[in-house]
């Protein structure tokens, strides 16, 4: 639906984005992810045409948009701060694309009733937009967008300006919509559990590149690179050096012993420079005593810092050698592991991650 | 049950007197801003009130003796016309300047940054320079011998002189000239406040620039608009140094009949009267401004 082919923006001798391509599909949920000032919004602009491209080319449902201006590409946007008309009722930001596109009256009013159903604005049609609340103006913006049945509908961090839990339900809400009107959504967010929440896939994107794109689970499960591991979830990482262990086992040189990790997704040079990446959630504590410490098998540490988070708590261990961890133990297991407490860390075979060094 | 019923009233009672004292206390604060006003508005308005409504004496001075003769001269047509002119030319004036201004305004609330300043800076240094010389600078352009008619009759264009000075086409061109400023100012703040993403939101939604413009740029940019014809067409009704300078004697407006009166013929009664008919044309027309654009909140 949409093609991004070596897309670059450059502003003076800032790279805003350096050459991406991607390729969403119709109907998809496809979500840029990543830090403050990686592209996000500009690549989102260059598909409305707010921008143009320093080279490269975009195609909406295979056509070439070149310098199509953007009252011309059948995108809409929901921008962040929602951007509705403050001299206009909230029925007529609703209706604008459609008046300014000459709809008939008639089709007008059916179209626009059924987006005011759809997102339960019934009431509030005469409201100027200063006169509603911020998850209010956030409906209508997205209203104002669906109305028009885009192509494609573009979303610059829409739920930026609301508490968690509206955007939380919104969230839901914004899933529903696009389940039900099929319309293909390009999204962007810098709360990775929002995308994950939402997407079918992830772009991570990374100063103007695209460091991975994959489904939710694959990008989480699957990181390709250091920065994907720990930009997404969190993350404890050893470093060392690469060693295949044959077949499809790996391990790292970390300290003097050997961990086992999984195959990396992205080869990595024979005993070069790797991280190992452990989900705290993949960590297994347990009490040891003394004699059971000295032995050599284990990996030792001492507990500083135990974290109350509600649904679970973060317990801080500290190595023998200094590098602290962090695990992440279910409510009910809380109190076992107190400060002070000498305890054993483990983790599944197959949980570690190896990715390059960087 | 009847306690609590007075008890009720009784407390109704005493908010609305806390009321009233704070009103009170409001107004006391108020007053030294009643004072500047009383004494430097309201009562050398009503000196001129009571010169309007009393009989001239021999002398220029006012007799304590109630008349409306003043006023009713007003109607005779010759004066009905100067205040038609004064009226038309400042509609005029205040029509031109907006659509001057407006592109202007608008360049420059788009002009890059680094530009924005210095073309400002532009616009209002006339300011800076007095208003008469650079109302005398229009005369030496304009007159028999000056600069247009001077490159003209070079040019051959032209065998006689032009005489466009002392026209009422002069005079527009001075009060356009002087007024401008006041017009481009509000306008270009009302513009450089303009939100880019609303703009980028119109053309989003399939809006071609022009219905971005009509439909958004302007409605939002109207109050800026509003304020400018306010400091345009209020003091170009009562202007009277442009229109005796480039008018001469053949134009004369409301504003100089107001200052002969008071200056030459020395009938302040009769200067009056007409000074308060033109408040009350003003006071008249902003009401039906305010009343026609429903423009709430800009005065
Ligand atoms: N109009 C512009 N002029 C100059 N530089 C710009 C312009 N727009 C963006 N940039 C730069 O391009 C880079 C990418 O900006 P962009 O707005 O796309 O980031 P983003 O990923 O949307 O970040 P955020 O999450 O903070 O919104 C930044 O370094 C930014 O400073
Ligand atoms: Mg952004």
């Amino acid at each position: 639906m949409v093609e991004l082919v070596e897309l670059t923006k450059r502003f003076g001798n800032v790279t805003a984005v350096d050459g991406i391509s991607l390729s969403v599909r119709a109907g998809e949920f496809l979500t840029l992810l990543g830090p403050s000032g990686c592209g996000k919004t500009t690549t989102l602009r260059m598909i409305a045409g707010f921008e143009m491209p320093t080279s490269g080319q975009i195609l909406i449902d295979g056509i070439e948009m070149g310098e199509t201006p953007p009252y011309l590409r059948p995108v809409n946007t929901v921008f962040q701060h929602y951007a509705l008309f403050p001299h206009l009722s909230v029925y007529d930001n609703i209706a604008f694309g459609l008046k300014v596109k000459k709809v008939k009256p008639a089709e007008i009013k059916a179209r626009v009733s059924r987006v005011v159903d759809m997102l339960g604005l019934n009431g509030l049609e005469s409201r100027r937009p200063r006169q509603l609340s911020g998850g209010q103006q956030q409906r209508v913006a997205l209203a104002r967008a669906l109305v028009g049945e885009p192509k494609v509908l573009l979303l610059d961090e829409p739920l930026g300006a609301l508490d968690l839990k509206l955007r939380q339900q919104i969230q839901l809400e914004i899933k529903e919509l696009q389940n039900k009107t099929g319309i293909t959504f390009i999204y962007v967010t810098h709360d990775q559990e929002e995308a994950m929440t939402l997407s079918d896939r992830i772009v991570v994107m990374r100063a103007g590149r695209i460091e991975q794109i994959g489904t939710p689970r694959q990008i989480y499960t699957m990181p390709e690179t250091r920065f994907v591991a720990s930009f997404i979830g969190e993350a404890n990482i050893f470093e060392g050096r690469a060693v295949a262990a044959g077949g499809h086992s790996w391990a790292i040189e970390w300290n003097g012993r050997m961990l086992k990790a999984r195959m990396p997704v992205r080869p990595v040079p024979q005993g070069g420079k790797v991280a190992m990446i452990v989900r705290p959630e993949d960590i297994r504590l347990s009490r040891v005593d003394d004699a059971e410490a000295s032995s050599d098998g284990l990996l030792v540490g001492k507990v500083v810092e135990e974290i109350y988070g509600g649904s679970h708590v973060r317990i801080v261990v500290q190595l023998t050698n200094g590098t602290r961890l962090h695990a992440r133990i279910s409510n009910d297991q809380a109190g076992l592991y107190p400060v002070g407490s000498t305890v054993s860390v483990a983790w599944p075979e197959g949980s570690p991650i190896l990715v390059a060094g960087d | 049950m009847a306690t609590s019923q007075t008890l009720a009233r009784e407390s109704a009672l005493s908010v609305s007197e806390v009321k009233r004292r704070k009103v009170v206390g409001a107004h006391l604060l108020l007053l030294p801003a009643y004072l500047w006003l009383g004494l430097f508005f309201l009562f050398p308005l009503l000196i001129i009130v009571y010169y309007s409504l009393t009989v001239r004496g021999p002398l220029g001075a006012s007799e304590a003796a109630f008349t409306l003769e003043h006023y009713a001269r007003l109607w005779d047509p010759l004066y009905a016309r100067i205040l038609w002119r004064s009226l038309w030319l400042a509609i005029a004036t205040t029509l031109i300047t907006i659509v001057l201004a407006y592109p202007f305004a608008y360049a420059l609330a788009r002009a890059p940054q680094r530009w924005k300043t210095s073309l400002l800076l532009l616009s209002v240094i006339p300011f800076w320079t007095n208003f008469l010389i650079r109302t005398y600078a229009w005369m030496v352009i304009l007159r028999s011998n000056g600069l247009v008619n001077a490159v003209l009759s070079s040019l051959g264009l032209i065998q006689e002189p032009l005489s466009l000075l002392f026209t009422p086409g002069a005079v527009l061109l001075g009060l356009v000239y002087g007024f401008l400023p006041f017009m481009i100012l509000p306008i270009y703040a009302a513009i450089d406040r303009l939100d880019p993403s609303l703009l980028e939101a119109a053309a989003d939604l399939g809006a071609k620039p022009w219905q971005t413009f009509v439909q958004v740029t302007l409605p939002l940019t109207a109050p800026g608009i509003a304020a400018g014809v306010l400091l345009v067409f209020v003091p170009a009704l009562g202007m009277f140094v442009i229109p005796d300078l480039m008018g001469g004697a053949k134009v004369t407006l409301i504003g100089n009949l107001i200052q002969n009166q008071f200056l030459s013929a020395r009938n302040w009664q009769f200067g009056s009267a007409a000074s308060v008919v033109l408040m009350a044309l003003v006071v008249l027309g902003l009401r039906l401004y305010k009343r026609f654009f429903r423009l709430e909140g800009v005065f």
